[in-house]
């Protein structure tokens, strides 16, 4: 049997204000290499549950093992040092830091993380991606396809377990959409690592027909909207 | 370039080159003027306390004291007067008197004073011959350094004076002074001077109002109506600072003023204007690091998703932090240096200026002790600016900027 590397059990959060409704979600286990859709209406605590998943906010009840490892026990600090190391993320906008080319925004994982910078392992992603000739870059220089695949560069950067991508495929076309996940995909299974993707977008699951799925509602009783 | 906090914060300075280049151009104003001021104040005030060192009194015609002091010290007003030349051989004989020192002064060369004097006044600046010979008879002169350099005159040249303290004045050609040394720099009103035994003044005067040295009679007369213009007094004791002043006043024609006195006045006097010009550079500072605040506090608005961004990838509260205070810390010390810059040029094109009048000496290339202050002022600004930019960037909220 696979060992796990996701297990969430009698999960909720709930955003601090006083009218805000705690959102709770389903257990849900993930063995490891395998990969996970979370599906649901906008709004529906899709984005709360993978920020949960990395460690970005802190559950007030249940519990949540990432790679063999309970998160809601970790201090901000070593909280922050194992996101670093073990998650990659990729959020819905893809942010780029304007100031820096597209070897430095590659650079900038192992920077934020703590981790010795390798030129060679960017040189290697931007290969890997097609990238090799916008290295010098500066994001507003790139198309939006190309800002997408230096984002996902960068979430791969740190070699992840797990990496969780927010609505990677929102304003995306079909062809679009589909090379999107395929990039995501192969370079998750290149890492080593499994891949959680939130989105509301029904053509992900096709694109990735043998991905657990966690559906989430908007009904009060399971996840309210955040 | 490696990623560091620094090489970070110089990347997202030159991000914006017009709000950085702002912000540098304030706080290089601020500290310019700081710096301006502390170094030529600085600069002033030494010189002035070098060229009175040592002089405890100065013995002159009624008049302004500060006037007497200007003219026979720092040689950058007219004298209030002449003494008698008997003056000096009763003081001389004061057992409260170490030392006294003529002078005479009246003519000038190239807008240079000459002073007429005796080897005691060099000495007693610490002047030492850089080529030739100290001066043994009338009509000789030893140039100070900056006469030299600046009139390019050299040993056995001859010259001629001009009637007055101020260039323009009618020159005495029948009466021209021979050139037999030159002084090594002091750093004193002596560069400044050309020197020459008491009696070239006398004589100078005598050859152009058409009287007969070689004449007896006319030379006695002369004699008796011998004047100076002023003498410089070192006391025996410091018992003298008592009764000294207060007996030379006395005398009618004669005042007596206290240089350390009288520079103090005068620099009462020029600190209002100084302080005045320190308190707009503390304005302009107190400027530089509100607006560096609003350019950190703005950018950090437009930043914020790369901030979250930094802290998804696993950068602490604390890492961020020290990014902002790289930032504002970076600003600074460009800003300072370039101020810095800015100050000690704008004092050395000062001083330049300030040479043709040949009274004051200003170098660009002196820093003021003050000016280290300076430096940990900027860092206080610079931190006082970014901290509460760095503070917000702490508290990024990661969930909802990526959210939004």
């Amino acid at each position: 049997m696979n060992s796990l590397m996701l297990q969430i059990s009698e999960l909720s959060y709930r955003y601090s204000g006083a009218r805000s409704t705690p959102l709770t979600f389903p257990s849900f286990a993930l063995p490891q290499g395998q990969h996970a859709i979370i599906l649901g209406p906008s709004g529906c605590g899709k984005s709360t549950l993978l920020h949960l998943l990395a460690a970005i906010l802190s559950p007030q009840q249940g519990t949540l093992q990432v790679a063999g490892i309970d998160i809601t026990s970790l201090s901000r600090h070593a909280a922050d040092a194992w996101r670093g190391r073990t998650i990659g993320f990729l959020p819905q906008k893809l942010a780029l830091v304007a100031s820096l080319t597209v070897h430095e925004n590659l650079r900038l994982a192992p920077y934020a993380a703590g981790m010795a910078a390798d030129a060679s392992r960017a040189n290697e992603l931007l290969r890997a991606l097609g990238l090799q000739d916008k290295a010098n870059a500066k994001p507003h220089q790139l198309s939006q396809g190309q800002q997408q695949r230096v984002a996902i560069a960068r979430a791969m950067f740190n070699c992840p377990k797990l990496v969780l991508a927010d609505e990677p495929t929102a304003n995306l076309d079909d062809a679009a959409c589909a090379a999107a996940i395929d990039l995501i995909e192969s370079q998750a299974a290149e890492a080593g690592a499994s891949l959680v993707i939130a989105t509301h977008d029904a053509r992900v699951l096709q694109a990735l027909p043998d991905a657990a799925v966690l559906r989430l509602s908007a009904s009060k009783e399971t996840a309210p909207c955040a | 370039m490696r990623l560091n906090a620094f090489s970070l914060a110089l990347k997202s300075l030159r991000h914006k080159p017009l709000s950085t280049a702002l912000t540098l151009l304030l706080m290089a104003i601020g500290i310019a003027m700081m710096s301006f001021v502390l170094s030529a104040s600085r600069q002033l005030e030494e010189g002035a306390l070098r060229d009175a060192q040592g002089i405890d009194l100065v013995v002159g015609a009624k008049g302004s004291p500060l006037q007497l002091i200007l003219s026979s010290i720092y040689h950058i007003d007219i004298p209030t007067g002449n003494i008698p030349l008997a003056a000096q051989a009763q003081l001389a004989q004061n057992r409260l008197v170490k030392k006294v020192i003529p002078l005479a002064l009246g003519d000038s060369y190239a807008g240079f004073r000459i002073a007429g004097t005796n080897a005691d006044y060099i000495a007693h600046y610490g002047g030492k011959l850089a080529l030739g010979k100290l001066f043994d008879a009338p009509l000789q002169a030893v140039l100070g350094s900056q006469v030299a350099t600046r009139t390019g005159a050299a040993v056995g040249m001859t010259f001629a004076g001009s009637h007055g303290l101020a260039r323009g004045g009618e020159e005495h050609k029948d009466a021209p002074f021979t050139v037999v040394g030159i002084l090594q720099p002091t750093g004193t009103v002596l560069d400044r001077l050309v020197l020459t035994p008491v009696e070239s003044v006398w004589r100078v005067h005598e050859i152009v109002n058409g009287i007969d040295v070689n004449d007896k009679e006319e030379k006695a007369a002369m004699d008796e109506e011998r004047e100076l213009t002023a003498l410089l007094v070192q006391y025996a004791s410091p018992l003298a600072a008592v009764s000294l002043p207060r007996m030379i006043n006395s005398r009618s024609e004669l005042q007596a003023a206290q240089p350390a006195f009288e520079a103090a006045k005068l620099f009462r006097m020029l600190g209002v204007g100084i302080d005045v010009l320190r308190g707009i550079a503390a304005i302009v500072l107190l400027s530089a690091a509100l607006s560096m605040f609003v350019a950190l506090y703005n950018a950090l608005e437009e930043r914020k998703t790369d901030l979250a961004i930094l802290r998804v990838l696993g950068a602490s509260p604390h890492k961020l932090m020290l990014l902002l205070l790289a930032e504002g810390l970076l600003l600074t010390t460009l800003g300072a240096l370039l101020g810095w810059s800015l100050g000690h040029a704008a004092v050395e094109v000062l001083g330049r200026l300030l040479s043709n009048d040949q009274n004051l000496s200003l170098s660009g290339a002196i820093i003021a002790p003050d000016e280290v202050w300076l430096a940990a002022v900027a860092l206080a600004v610079g931190l006082l600016a970014s901290v509460l930019p760095a503070m917000r960037a702490y508290r990024t909220d990661i969930a909802t900027t990526l959210s939004r």
